[in-house]
């Protein structure tokens, strides 16, 4: 049961993953509300702060490279 | 010492020819490590960095691309001049210019020194590789050149750790004033002819001499398409037989972790999920690093020691007889290593023609991210002889999937510029000095490949991996049922709808389910296949390797067809939002994808009836 539930969990990250990769703004909401939520909880800063630059992180991006230019440029 | 942090920000910019160091300089400021390579043509447009001075000023620097001057002829010169000029969007025009100078090829930079200092903004000017110049002999007198200039004038080394030291003291002066400018009809190079007389003293080496020698063999018609070709086949020699002992020990901590889960754990889904979706899929992929390490130790190798140009100079034949002309060298070349830096790098090309045509081919230079794919389908169906006395079998077939990338590219270039006039820019390439490839830079270079190969692979190709192992073992086979429990899962279902538009050319239901995730990137298809073939294995083959598992279920004409796939499909869906973004348009998109699937298909078909013809098919 305990091995079912974590592999429920594995799959359904990897699928999160992809929806954000794929559709960004499909993902946006729910961490939105993942951001609103920690900090009503009063969660550990870092955690908040990772969840808001996943709110701030662009869709671009090459591979592992994030570091688009504002121009629309890669870096 | 405290230092007092100045309330202002300095907005600094280095600009320059090309290949005279500036990206070797901001990154020595910055901290950065931005490709920096002994070419020109390496930054196409604008990086910004931050320093801090030892006084505390803040100083925001942006690396422009390099330019041979402010009349620009191609979009990255034209980022260099508007920055410059203060016209960039949403830039203002910076405090200060940093007019980056190679000291061992003064003649021209300082023609460009000029053209800045036109301007008439605060300007310094850096003389950079100063150490090359002292082993060339070259005598520069630095107060005489900055008092002919009118502007402050430093030395720096930018490839040496603290190199950069006078620059950084020059930043915390304030700023100079506008310097002089001359007026409008002054002839620049009766100018720089003066410069040079005053103030540089040069006396003839035996190193430039060595150089002019070498030069004659390297850039010979003949003899020097004979090294470039010898070089490059020796490079596909080093992938495949300095690689093995590495891929070897790899796979055999891969294998021995494999193993080590799955005595951990108890059958069921979590380990199925380890060991046939995370440990079979990454696994598989993370075998080939040291194969595309020592890629990657070639190319920057030849980038470093100033062969690239000359190459680029052999090429420009070819190119024209293609169509196109050498500037499209440096991008195709970069598409070697990925697409899209390459397709990035076409901004050089001032012809827009010529510019789109190199974008739609760019993706056809074999990129890194088919190795995997190409060694393991090698490794498993091509035996590992030797031919000719001294050649690895292997590794000439290696070599002719990268000709048949080439080829392709040149032809289908052909095909699009049929009819038009040659182009109306000439090739013109500034030659750099031989260097010694450094260590350091080698190493980081070597890093960066690493760490994004290993990021992919941890980022990319697990995800994928534990999603198709998730299709390919749910739902589970009914009770009673004869076949394999993958037959009846979601992915056996995908791949059996697909394979009638597959199976004309070779394709079997296990490559179709692969070819999905494969649209990410082309080397998932590895991983892909691994968990596939994981997944479905009977309990006796469950600890086989990929290779010998492919070698004994699929015919030659399925493993040839596929690579003939490979060779042509634009399966990387970087690389298609790239080309998005440097044309502006979906419809080049959609033409690039349709004529390279089009392409692989025809070419897969070929083979595949070709293989049947001689008996390769199933047996």
């Amino acid at each position: 049961m305990i091995e079912t539930a974590i592999v429920v969990v594995v799959v359904a990250c990897c699928s999160f993953y992809w929806l954000g990769r794929l559709a960004p703004s499909a993902v946006r909401p729910v961490w939105q509300s993942l951001s609103r939520a920690l900090a009503s909880v009063g969660a550990p800063a870092p955690m908040q702060r990772a969840v808001a630059g996943r709110l701030g992180a662009r869709s671009g991006g090459c591979g592992a490279c994030k570091g688009c230019d504002k121009g629309g440029g890669c870096h | 010492m405290d230092a007092v942090v100045r309330e202002r920000t300095l907005r600094a910019a280095l600009v320059g020819n090309p290949n005279c160091g500036k990206t070797a300089l901001f990154n020595q400021l910055t901290g950065s490590r931005q490709k920096v390579a002994n070419y020109a043509g390496v930054t196409v447009e604008r990086k910004e960095g931050r320093l801090t001075t030892a006084s505390g000023l803040a100083v925001r620097l942006l690396d422009l691309p390099g330019a041979y001057s402010l009349n620009a002829t191609s979009p990255d010169e034209a980022v260099t001049r508007d920055v410059c000029a203060g016209r960039y969007r949403g830039e203002a025009a910076p405090d200060l210019l940093i007019c980056v100078l190679d000291a061992t090829n003064l003649r021209l930079h300082l023609r460009f020194a000029l053209d800045v200092r036109q301007l008439g903004r605060p300007m310094i000017v850096v003389i950079n590789m100063i150490d090359a110049a002292r082993q060339q002999g070259l005598e520069i007198d630095i107060a005489r050149l900055q008092a002919d200039l009118g502007v402050p004038v430093v030395t720096a080394i930018a490839v040496r750790r603290g190199g950069a030291s006078e620059v950084l003291a020059a930043l915390d002066h304030p700023l100079p004033p506008p310097p002089p400018v001359l007026p409008p009809d002054a002839d620049f190079h009766a100018v720089v002819r003066k410069l040079l007389q005053d103030a540089v003293s040069r006396p003839a080496t035996a190193s430039e001499a060595f150089e002019e020698r070498l030069d004659r063999w390297v850039l010979h018609p003949v003899w020097g398409m004979a090294i470039l070709i010898a070089l490059m086949f020796l490079m596909f020699q080093a992938v495949f037989s300095w690689a093995q002992p590495l891929m070897d020990g790899v796979q055999a901590l891969v294998d021995q972790f494999g193993e080590l889960v799955r005595g951990v754990l108890p059958d069921g889904v979590l380990q199925g999920l380890l060991v046939d979706g995370v440990i079979a899929g990454a696994g598989t992929v993370v075998v080939f690093l040291p194969q595309i390490l020592i890629l990657f130790l070639w190319i920057l190798t030849l980038e470093e020691s100033g062969y690239l140009p000359r190459a680029a100079f052999l090429l420009d034949r070819l190119m024209a007889s293609a169509g196109l002309s050498g500037r499209s060298f440096i991008p195709l070349l970069s598409s070697f290593a990925c697409a899209v830096p390459g397709i990035m790098a076409t901004r050089t090309i001032q012809n827009p023609r010529d510019r789109l045509v190199t974008i739609l081919i760019a993706p056809l230079m074999t990129c890194s991210a088919r190795l995997p794919i190409y060694t393991l389908l090698i490794a498993a169906f091509i035996p590992r002889k030797t031919v000719w006395g001294i050649f690895n079998l292997q590794g000439v077939v290696l070599f002719a999937l990268y000709i048949a990338g080439i080829v392709s590219a040149m032809a289908v270039a052909r095909i699009l510029k049929r009819g038009e006039r040659a182009s109306e820019h000439p090739l013109l390439l500034e030659l750099p000095a031989y260097r010694a490839p450094g260590l350091r830079d080698l190493a980081l270079g070597l890093w960066q490949r690493a760490s994004t190969f290993l990021s992919r692979v941890g980022t990319i190709i697990v995800t994928l991996s534990v999603l198709l192992w998730a299709l390919s073992s749910f739902p589970a086979a009914p009770a009673g049922a004869t076949g394999p429990a993958i037959d009846y899962s979601l992915a056996g279902h995908i791949g059996r709808w697909m394979l009638p538009i597959f199976a004309p050319i070779g394709f079997n239901w296990q490559i179709c389910v692969a070819l999905i995730p494969g649209l990410a990137a082309r080397e998932v298809a590895v991983s892909a296949l691994a968990t596939v073939y994981a997944v479905g294995a009977s309990e006796a083959d469950a600890a086989a390797q990929l290779t010998p598992l492919l070698s004994s279920q699929w015919s030659i004409g399925t493993a040839l067809s596929l690579l003939a796939w490979y060779v042509f499909a634009p399966q990387c869906f970087s690389t298609l939002a790239v080309i998005r973004r440097e044309t502006g348009t979906w419809k080049v998109v959609i033409i690039a994808a349709a004529y390279l699937f089009g392409l692989a298909y025809a070419a897969s078909f070929i083979t595949w009836r070709i293989a049947l013809a001689f008996g390769g098919g199933p047996s």
